[in-house]
């Protein structure tokens, strides 16, 4: 494959963060070149992969292909701070290497850049696959989740959980300047961390309705990996952008949903209690927090002031869930229906008494 | 920012605007469905939402006028999130611009959430005194583009919020038509001065404060006569409080009557014993009629009231000194009638109703134009050497 040569700032960088998925890069490189759209390049890291990826990288003869090899394996978010490094588009479209994509996804995402230049990070819907390609078992499952009207610029929508697929984004490349990168000591859940930053310093989302991005989901898939990691990871952007963004918004039930959430997700016995109770006083007292690793320190070590205001905050949880709501609501409607059946009935069975007995009815 | 109406550059038209109001409940009477009557006279579209039945003691306005053009919407069935939702689809359906938080129940949390959604509302807090609305909007402010008070004492309150947006003060005032000097107030004065409470009857009014200066200026001065003529939540009790007053016979319970103006027409001398207050209605409103005030100093009422001109500031709880201004005019009649004649002419050149809707079209029109009040963002810390971005561009 020739070296890059092209001296003029495409449109669109394609960041692929490849790590031994030699089966499946080819098909999402494939995807890349067969977009309507043309004016782009294509920035490969390959996170140091042992299985033949480089072959089947190099097997592309495009001139808009930039491979960057990492010398030894740094992890996703090192890599994709990497990729977003020797990028130099515009905007930076993220593709995962098992991921591919519909042709006329990036074209739709400028369009709708083109029309409201104050966003900055552009999502599409998404259809799920598994391994082999084929929808996957749970697809309308997941599909029916992920693929809403999401309000992506609202705190509630991001509270305990992650509605836009990292492979279904466009993003602006100056966003990444302005806010920083993907935090290389996150393995669960960067992205979140990232979409959760840039809306607490007011980057404006948008989410295409249209699943134009094919998202496979497979076991080597790094999300659901580890539960207790993930909640750490989830939680840790919560207090570090969202629980802040709640405060400086007025968003008090905003707030107090995010301690439920935190409660719901750290009583199982996974974190410690005194982690539990640093957890929720980080969430109360909203210490400066910027880096994972700062946060993971601060959970691991004994602070009295935080775990007072842990302590405090634990009479306030926990409230009901929406689900939990509508179970009571429907339980109450089937006590009081039961309640009047029975009450029919007696009174049915008490008019035939009346009548076999002789009685005059009531 | 802060801003006081009137005296402003050329103001932009309030035709043609579009405004949704929270309010709790609907009052007849009430000054914000007076104005908000007046601004749809004046070709602004006015929605009303309401999030309580009844009136609460009072009598109710069923805002007839605003549920034919179906500009009337009942929220009370709307909490929560859901309520989001629905004032959402308002604003969808009404193409609002400016949201009117007046005393919802709800739009304290519900509100924070609409602009999150829609940051180009203009959403405006109304704020009458330093009540329990007042401590709310303190832990929202920030999220409000900014606030509209009526008084110089609330305009300082507010601007000590963290966080709290524009500040735009209009001064209230009443129609000098509709309240004119009548009945005693044209009479000559009468040697057994009449004296009276006129308004709301609820704890931050103070009537059983009334009662008990009442009865401790009858003390001093048993010649002097009190009636009390109002409705509220505190009726019931204030009715037996009278009843069983040792001065009974001196204090009269006058009830609820539907022109306040009737009730001003049978007094000589108004006592508005608040202990909370904003710009009371009443003050203004007895003063057109000829009726000085003797006002406590709280909230807005010393912007109302200047000694000698249009009453006194004196607290209930100075029965004595009420007793001596009692007893002076008593005692000097001709003093007592100047000051009917300077009452009504502060309140002409002072209490103008024309003015206040003048000024009210104009800070409704111009928070229009003003740019909507950013969502607010959280400030950084400098980015750690590990998520920072260098370009190397090959």
């Amino acid at each position: 494959m020739p070296p890059m040569t092209s001296s003029t700032e495409p449109l669109v960088s394609f960041v692929i963060l490849s790590y031994n998925y030699e089966d499946q890069i080819r098909k999402t490189l494939r995807s890349v070149l067969d977009q309507t759209f043309t004016d782009f390049e294509v920035v490969i890291v390959d996170d140091a992969s042992g299985d033949g990826s480089l072959g089947s990288i190099r097997s592309f003869d495009d001139p808009r292909i930039r491979l960057t090899v990492n010398p030894r394996n740094l992890g996703g978010s090192a890599s994709f701070n990497r990729g977003v490094e020797a990028a130099r588009g515009t905007w930076i479209v993220n593709l995962d290497a098992d991921d591919w994509i519909a042709p006329e996804k990036v074209t739709k995402q400028l369009e709708v850049a083109e029309r409201d230049p104050s966003l900055s990070i552009i999502g599409t819907w998404v259809n799920v696959v598994d391994e082999s390609g084929q929808p996957h078992p749970q697809a309308g499952e997941i599909e029916s989740h992920l693929n809403r009207a999401h309000l992506l610029n609202s705190v509630e929508t991001w509270i305990g959980q992650n509605p836009l697929c990292r492979s279904s984004t466009m993003v602006r490349r100056s966003l990444y300047h302005e806010i920083g990168g993907s935090d290389p000591a996150m393995v669960r859940a960067p992205d979140y961390e990232l979409w959760t930053r840039a809306l607490s310093r007011g980057s404006r989302f948008h989410l295409l309705p249209e699943a134009l991005t094919y998202y496979r989901l497979h076991p080597r898939g790094v999300t659901h990996g580890n539960p207790v990691d993930t909640t750490l990871e989830l939680a840790y952007a919560t207090i570090r952008n969202l629980a802040p963004l709640a405060e400086a918004r007025a968003l008090h039930d905003d707030w107090a949903s995010m301690l439920d959430w935190l409660t719901r997700r750290t009583t199982d016995g996974a974190v410690s209690p005194p982690e539990t109770l640093r957890l929720r006083g980080m969430a109360v007292l909203l210490p400066v927090l910027s880096e994972y690793a700062a946060f993971r320190a601060k959970l691991a070590t004994p602070d009295p002031v935080l775990e007072r205001a842990g302590r405090y905050t634990l009479p306030t949880s926990l409230r009901p869930t929406h689900e939990e709501v509508e179970k009571l609501m429907s339980d109450i409607e089937g006590y009081t229906g039961a309640r009047d059946f029975w009450q029919a009935q007696a009174t049915a069975w008490e008019a035939q008494y009346r009548l076999l007995a002789g009685l005059e009815p009531e | 920012m802060i801003r006081k109406e009137g005296d402003l550059d050329p103001a932009p038209a309030v035709a043609g605007t579009r405004a949704l109001a929270l309010l709790p409940f609907l009052v007849d009477g009430a000054m914000p469905l007076v104005v908000l009557r007046e601004m749809r006279r004046r070709g602004m579209d006015v929605v009303i939402a309401f999030y309580l039945d009844g009136a609460r003691g009072l009598a109710p306005d069923p805002c007839e006028d605003f549920d034919r053009d179906g500009r009337l919407v009942d929220m009370t069935s709307w909490n929560g999130r859901s309520g989001v939702d629905r004032l959402d689809s308002l604003v969808d359906e009404h193409v609002t611009q400016l949201v009117l938080q007046i005393g919802s129940p709800s739009g304290y949390s519900q509100l924070p959430v609409l602009k999150e959604r829609r940051p180009d509302l203009r959403i405006i807090d109304w704020l009458f005194n330093s009540g329990p609305y007042f401590q709310s909007f303190t832990y929202s402010a920030r999220a409000f583009d900014g606030c509209l008070v009526e008084s110089a004492d609330m305009v300082r309150s507010v601007a000590g919020i963290p966080g709290v947006g524009g500040i735009r003060q209009v001064e209230s005032g009443v129609d000098l038509a509709d309240f004119v000097p009548k009945g005693r107030a044209v009479e000559e004065p009468s040697p057994d001065l009449v004296v009276g409470y006129v308004g709301r009857m609820s704890p931050e009014k103070n009537p059983f404060g009334f009662i008990e200066m009442a009865e401790r200026v009858l003390a001093r001065e048993p010649w002097v006569r009190f009636v009390i003529y109002g409705s509220g939540v505190q009726a019931d009790e204030v009715n037996g409080r009278v009843q069983a007053s040792p001065s009974r016979d001196s204090i009269v319970s006058g009830g609820f009557v539907d022109r306040p103006g009737d009730a001003f027409a049978e007094i000589d001398v108004l006592v508005v014993p608040s202990i909370m207050d904003g710009r009371p209605a009443t003050v203004m409103e007895a003063n057109a009629s000829g009726v000085p005030v003797l006002g406590a100093p709280v909230g807005g009422i010393p912007e109302l009231v200047s000694d000698g001109v249009n009453g006194y500031l004196v607290s209930p709880t100075e029965p004595d000194r009420i007793a001596e201004l009692l007893a002076h005019w008593r005692r000097d009649p001709e003093t007592f009638r100047q000051l009917r004649v300077s009452t009504r002419a502060l309140a002409e050149s002072r209490f103008d109703r024309d003015r206040m809707m003048d000024g009210y079209a104009t800070a409704f029109a111009q928070w229009i134009d003003t740019p909507p009040r950013p969502l607010a963002v959280v400030e950084e810390p400098p980015t750690p050497a590990s998520l920072i971005i260098r370009d190397r561009k090959s």
